[in-house]
């Protein structure tokens, strides 16, 4: 047990066990996974500033192994990414200051904000989400191979986007578009404000914003996106480590935990099609609304049954996106060895799934 | 076999700085009061340096664990396959 201050402590078997699920699921869904860290720290007792601050570190240096793996795959477009980059950092400083702000109030207000915002974020991004998929999984043809569910995306968006000629409008060689730097930048910024404020990492809105909006191709945004959140991360780490926010034994305990499930959930990506994947990340940004509306009211309503309510749902619906995980793991498995699947796995393998 | 092209090591290098990081989140866990009191007491900047830094040194060891990790796995698969063949 750590004892953050008298009367809050945290078990830490607990949260690495719950790292462990985190780092399964966004090593399968390729997120950071700081829409699921946050709300499990903040339900786990920690205050909100003490939670975006050390998920924000956290998910820093778990973003950095995912950027060495993709570099050395050449899934990175450096020039696209620093300029991300650029603005995740103006974004998280933005969103620093606003979480700072709040810390002066009385009372709970900084908490209720963080968690209010956070719910409406994944209500938002979890409902797109799964609209997305529901629609993916009608399109399903006969062979198993869904209309979107790999390659390039060409979306009226990026299109229009594209053909705004605003200084500078640059060339960027590895994704093979064109577009005016202040779009991308201004991509970046609107995550980082959400990285500074709710600690969160972003990538599950900058990864489709970077496909649909900036039209780049799936395979060079999953780089590119890991490395503007990287970036808007460790200065988000750097700014919460100036306000003493960061718990940093919790955070390094729970890296190890988060690196090893990232690790395993990471190998099962390739054995999957991409609409497996994104019913994973559909179900845990869903998931992960139940416990903070639960903590929320308890900070609302004072009743302690909203406060029993929150932890249940939060370590009971880590189970949903995390047996979806196992389960296609082990049919993939069972796919490479040439046993028996059952058929809607069959449906959500990649052809050709090798070892 | 496994051993003798290096799967061994591999494995023991992940296991070891694993160990490392470990060993440092029990330091600051078992540290925190002083770790707190220092992080009060100095310029904010160098607190803040010290934090992200600290992370990311975390997050280089954990990246080239995972690596040897892989190497293990892999090596340990060839090594399988080999004895399958009866090489």
């Amino acid at each position: 047990m750590v004892e953050l201050a008298p009367g809050i402590a945290l078990n830490l078997y607990l949260l690495g066990a719950l790292g462990m699920a985190v780092g399964l699921i966004a090593g399968f869904s390729g997120v950071s996974g700081g829409y699921m860290l946050t709300p499990i720290l903040m339900v786990m007792g920690m205050p909100a500033p003490l939670a975006v601050g050390s998920s924000v570190a956290l998910m820093s240096a778990n973003n950095l192994i995912g950027v060495i793996r993709h570099r050395r795959m050449g899934h990175l477009d450096l020039k696209m990414g620093l300029i991300t980059a650029a603005g995740t950092m103006g974004g998280a400083e933005i969103g620093v200051r606003i979480l700072h702000g709040l810390q002066g109030t009385e009372g709970r207000v900084a908490d209720i904000v963080v968690l209010g915002v956070l719910i409406l974020t994944l209500v938002l991004v979890g409902g797109s989400m799964l609209r997305e998929v529901i629609r993916s999984s009608r399109t399903l043809g006969e062979d198993g191979q869904s209309a979107a569910d790999e390659g390039e995306v060409h979306t009226a968006a990026c299109d229009f986007l594209q053909g705004l000629t605003i200084f500078p409008h640059i060339r960027f060689t590895k994704s093979k578009l064109r577009i005016s730097a202040w779009f991308v930048l201004a991509v970046g910024m609107g995550i980082g404000v959400l990285s500074g404020f709710l600690g969160i990492g972003g990538g599950f809105m900058l990864c489709p914003a970077l496909i649909y909006l900036i039209g780049q191709p799936s395979t060079m945004a999953v780089g590119t996106n890991l490395l503007g959140l990287f970036v808007g991360l460790a200065f988000s780490t750097f700014r919460h480590g100036m306000l003493g926010n960061v718990e940093l034994g919790v955070a390094l305990s729970m890296l190890v935990a988060t690196g090893a499930g990232t690790f395993i959930g990471a190998k099962g990506t390739s054995h999957v099609k991409g609409l497996a994947v994104r019913y994973v990340l559909a179900a845990s940004v869903v998931c992960a609304i139940f416990g903070p509306v639960c903590t929320l009211l308890y900070f609302l309503s004072g009743a302690g049954a909203w406060d029993t309510a929150a932890k249940i749902l939060t370590i009971a619906l880590m189970i949903v996106p995390v047996s979806a995980v196992v389960t296609l793991l082990i049919m993939a498995r069972r796919r490479v060895r040439g046993l028996e699947v059952a058929p809607w796995a069959a449906r959500l393998m990649a052809n050709g799934a090798q070892h | 076999m496994w051993v003798r092209n290096g799967g061994l090591l591999s494995a023991a290098t992940a296991a070891l700085i694993t160990a490392v990081i470990a060993l440092g989140a029990w330091f600051f866990i078992a540290h925190r009061s002083d770790w707190r009191m220092w992080s009060a007491g100095a310029s904010p900047v160098l607190a803040g340096a010290v934090t992200m830094g600290v992370m990311l040194i975390a997050g280089i060891l954990l990246a080239f664990a995972l690596s040897r990790a892989e190497a293990a796995i892999l090596l340990g698969r060839q090594h399988g396959g080999d004895e399958g063949s009866g090489d």
